[in-house]
């Protein structure tokens, strides 16, 4: 190895940096500006110590240790203290992401599609493609910090800049620590679908491990998990400075290994052999909804594994978590209100609101697929076999639909089961399982959005994620910002009544149902009517 | 001879550009038809409009006596066609991307498949995100003639391939011919169609400039002459039908127009010919006299 291998670095970065123009700064302003928002409204909620530490008592509960901080502080429940212990891990998991996607975007992608081969004939190091796009994520990392540890003394009185600093530092430490990751398995995979999706399962094993640490009070799960060491900087509270270590230390061997791989591997390659596959297509693969479900086994076998995690975590805390909420009336807030219902019931109405957002995810991801297939020419090739389009289409329809239903019956059969042995209640396990089912409509709805702008404007089909993301957002937050009622009615997801604690109505599933059926009907109507996109 | 396809008048606007205006193409049974022009002329964006994957936004455009736009699902039925950009289902084997084209497409020979996996030496057992840009292309040409079409065609096929595969293509698309399909070659390589091609269009910047058989084309156009003479031919070089005059001691090289030739030839007899070569235009020098001229008008 010599030091030509990073040539054209900075040339390089130069360039990334222009074609991440737009992408980037939107998600570095969205992570860093929605978290100073979205703490602004603390005094007003919590405008008394009395109430804060009520709020503190929940963090008592297992299941909002869970999905929220390991509880540092509580005894004295300031506002610091509570940013750091429920905000911390989202926004750390959001810039998680954001360098994943980025990293993956700039090198492993760049490999399949064929650019890096051009770039890596110019004169450029062998190493330099991965080394400017490791450079330009803990850039935007440490622009999130900056944002964060600058403008969070001036949203609350009273917070420190100490406390900012570790927090913001925190942050950035996350980040770039599952940046590096991605780098790495960008350059063990062979393919950027692998390589986002490696990084993503990791980061989802990261917070499952604080979670199980945070339950339990276990240290040494909290770190096994980088999301850990960032909150054990414990911002706020009783800052420590000792975590930066680790994080320096991961992410150079991290990047050391990725550089080390890059410089040894052939372009296009990755670590993993590929073996020999079939010379011939089973007759499974020969028809359209076959090959189709081939295509998209992974994608519903990883989402799968999600939704039967989701729901046998909510049938496990159910009763422990009713139990907790029945001595502190105060967490009622946070719960789907209604006359008669029991507290567990309230509590699964409210986890259920998430369970539909886990499947609309899933639908979301394989309707916008369809314009990626459309783009790539790949949706060409099979259009011109005879496949009329609505027929094309149908199949899209068909897997997001039967899948996010079975995700939510997969969900809802481990939530259910889990609940009626604990409280030896069929009638209990019934309800939730007929809860999770109950959300399909609000599900359907988005699929029935991508079909209408597929349809009718297919560039602009990724519009769905941003109705997606508003709307989840207004569905995790909005209660905490208390947002006028009008906004969060429009969500479908508050369409569908809060069963099992509310009654289920047919008319509002009716409703929604033939909403979505007139939205599906209209794009495959429209879609023979317009020009293919390519 | 019946006509398989048919544009008239074929224009085509994305917003205010046009990239195709008032093209005609007509293709009749068992003709191959060659559609010429560089990179961005409109051949693509032609195609797409026969196949029904772009809509019209002027014209006629029929195939099989049927509308492109709305009977494409009828028609594709008896088309194979060959992407420019083949793009296939990354994890998919090769194989299995043949297999499921085929199939889908309908009317697909097994034993035909076979042999042309031998012919186009493909591994059908890798994964087609480790092939290249030519073994994609292999993949939709195997599928396109293992299939049983009235109309086949192809948008630049060999580009990624090497001169022993495009060798084969050319082969295999003489079967064709013999079989007495239509075929429709796209291409910005001039030999290729010159090769196979009865018939030629000519596009630029998303209009048909030239049109016809290429003996048409290459009536209209000069021809290249190397003599040898005993004595001096150069008063040949005031004769304003003889062009790029060349001479190298008695030895000549120049280009004349077609309608010169026979008095050209007594002057060069009178002169006392020791060798004479001439040879037609090659498609290529149609091309780029046509490219030179235009650009001489535009200025």
């Amino acid at each position: 190895m010599n030091m030509s291998m990073f040539t054209g670095t900075g040339r390089l970065f130069r360039v990334m940096l222009r074609k991440e123009r737009v992408r980037l700064p939107i998600w570095i302003v969205s992570i860093s500006v929605l978290f100073l928002l979205s703490i602004l409204s603390f005094p007003e909620t919590y405008p008394t110590q009395e109430d804060r530490q009520g709020r503190a008592l929940l963090l008592e509960s297992p299941a909002l240790r869970a999905m929220a901080g390991p509880g540092y502080g509580l005894e004295n429940y300031t506002f610091g203290a509570m940013i750091t212990n429920e905000m911390f891990l989202y926004v750390a998991v959001a810039a998680a992401f954001m360098s994943i996607f980025m990293i993956v975007r700039n090198t492993r992608a760049e490999e399949e599609s064929g650019l890096s081969e051009l770039v890596k004939a110019g004169v450029v190091g062998r190493v330099s493609m991965s080394t400017a796009a490791f450079l330009l994520m803990v850039l935007a990392n440490l622009f999130i910090a900056i944002i964060i540890i600058s403008g969070m003394p001036y949203t609350i009185e009273g917070l420190s800049w100490e406390g900012s600093l570790v927090f913001g530092l925190g942050v950035a430490g996350v980040g770039i620590m599952f940046g590096s990751i991605s780098l790495l398995m960008a350059q063990v995979s062979e393919s950027a679908g692998a390589a986002s999706g490696i990084s993503s399962a990791l980061l989802g094993l990261a917070f499952l491990f604080r979670a199980v640490g945070d339950v339990a009070s276990v240290d040494a799960w909290r770190w096994l998990s980088p999301i850990g060491w960032g909150q054990a900087m414990r911002a706020f509270v009783d800052e420590r400075w000792w975590p930066l270590g680790l994080f320096a230390g991961g992410i150079i061997l991290l990047a050391v290994a990725a550089v080390y791989i890059d410089y040894r591997r052939d372009d296009g390659a990755g670590v993993l052999r590929v073996q020999g596959g079939k010379a011939r297509a089973g007759g499974g693969l020969t028809h359209l909804l076959g090959l189709q479900s081939f295509l998209f086994r992974w994608v519903f076998l990883s989402w799968a594994a999600g939704a039967a995690l989701y729901g046998v975590a909510m049938g496990a805390i159910s009763e422990e978590a009713a139990d907790f909420f029945a001595d502190n009336p105060i967490g009622e807030d946070f719960l789907v209100q209604a006359e008669g219902a029991t507290l567990a019931e309230s509590l699964f109405a409210t986890y259920m609101a998430f369970l539909a957002m886990l499947a609309a995810g899933y639908a979301l991801q394989v309707m916008t697929k369809m314009i990626r297939e459309e783009k790539s020419g790949r949706g060409e090739i099979l259009l011109v076999q005879s496949v009329p389009r609505p027929r094309w289409m149908l199949d899209y329809l068909l897997i997001s639909c039967v899948g996010s239903f079975m995700l939510l019956v997969i969900s809802g059969i481990g939530a259910g089961a889990l609940y009626g042995y604990y409280t030896e209640s069929a009638d209990g396990a019934w309800k939730v399982f007929f809860a999770a089912i109950a959300q399909t409509p609000a599900v359907w709805i988005f699929i029935g959005l991508a079909a209408l702008l597929m349809g009718l404007w297919p560039k602009a089909l990724s519009l769905v994620w941003l109705v997606y993301t508003a709307f989840t957002l207004i569905g995790l937050i909005g209660p905490l910002l208390q947002l006028p009622d009008w906004v969060s009615d429009i969500s479908p997801y508050a369409q569908i009544p809060g069963v099992p604690a509310e009654e289920w109505t047919l008319w509002s599933t009716v409703i929604l149902l033939a909403i979505f059926a007139v939205f599906t009907a209209v794009g495959m109507y429209m879609i023979r009517k317009r020009d293919l996109v390519i | 001879m019946n006509e398989l396809v048919k544009l008239e008048g074929v224009s085509k606007y994305f917003g205010r550009h046009a990239a195709l205006e008032h093209v005609d193409l007509t293709i009749r049974e068992g003709e191959t038809v060659g559609f010429l022009g560089p990179n961005g002329s409109g051949k693509s964006t032609t195609i797409r409009v026969m196949l029904g994957l772009l809509k019209k936004s002027g014209g006629e455009v029929k195939l099989f006596g049927k509308d492109a736009w709305t009977e494409a699902v009828d028609i594709h039925k008896r088309v194979a066609y060959v992407p420019g950009d083949v793009n296939v289902w990354p994890n998919l084997t090769g194989g299995q991307v043949i297999d499921v084209l085929g199939k889908l497409h309908g009317d697909f020979n097994e034993e035909k498949r076979q042999q042309l996996i031998e012919r186009f030496q493909l591994d059908p057992r890798k994964k087609s995100k480790t092939y290249s840009k030519g073994n994609r292309q292999k993949l939709a040409l195997i599928t396109a003639f293992a299939s049983e079409a009235d109309l086949y065609i192809f948008d630049e096929p060999t580009s990624g391939l090497d001169p022993l595969m495009a060798s084969i293509f050319r082969e295999c698309v003489r079967e064709l011919q013999q079989e007495g399909k239509a075929v429709l070659l796209s291409s910005h390589i001039l030999a290729e169609v010159e090769e196979l091609c009865d018939r030629v269009s000519i596009i630029k910047e998303g209009k048909i400039i030239e049109s016809g058989t290429l003996e048409k084309l290459r009536h209209l156009t000069r021809i290249s002459i190397t003599a040898e003479t005993k004595q001096t031919a150069a008063s040949l070089a005031e004769r304003s039908d003889i062009h790029q005059w060349k001479a190298d001691g008695l030895k000549v090289h120049f280009y004349v127009d077609a309608e010169g030739l026979a008095p050209v030839m007594q002057e060069l007899a009178a002169a006392g010919v020791v060798s004479l070569e001439s040879r037609p235009p090659t498609l290529e020098e149609i091309f780029l006299r046509h490219y030179e001229s235009k650009a001489g008008e535009a200025r």
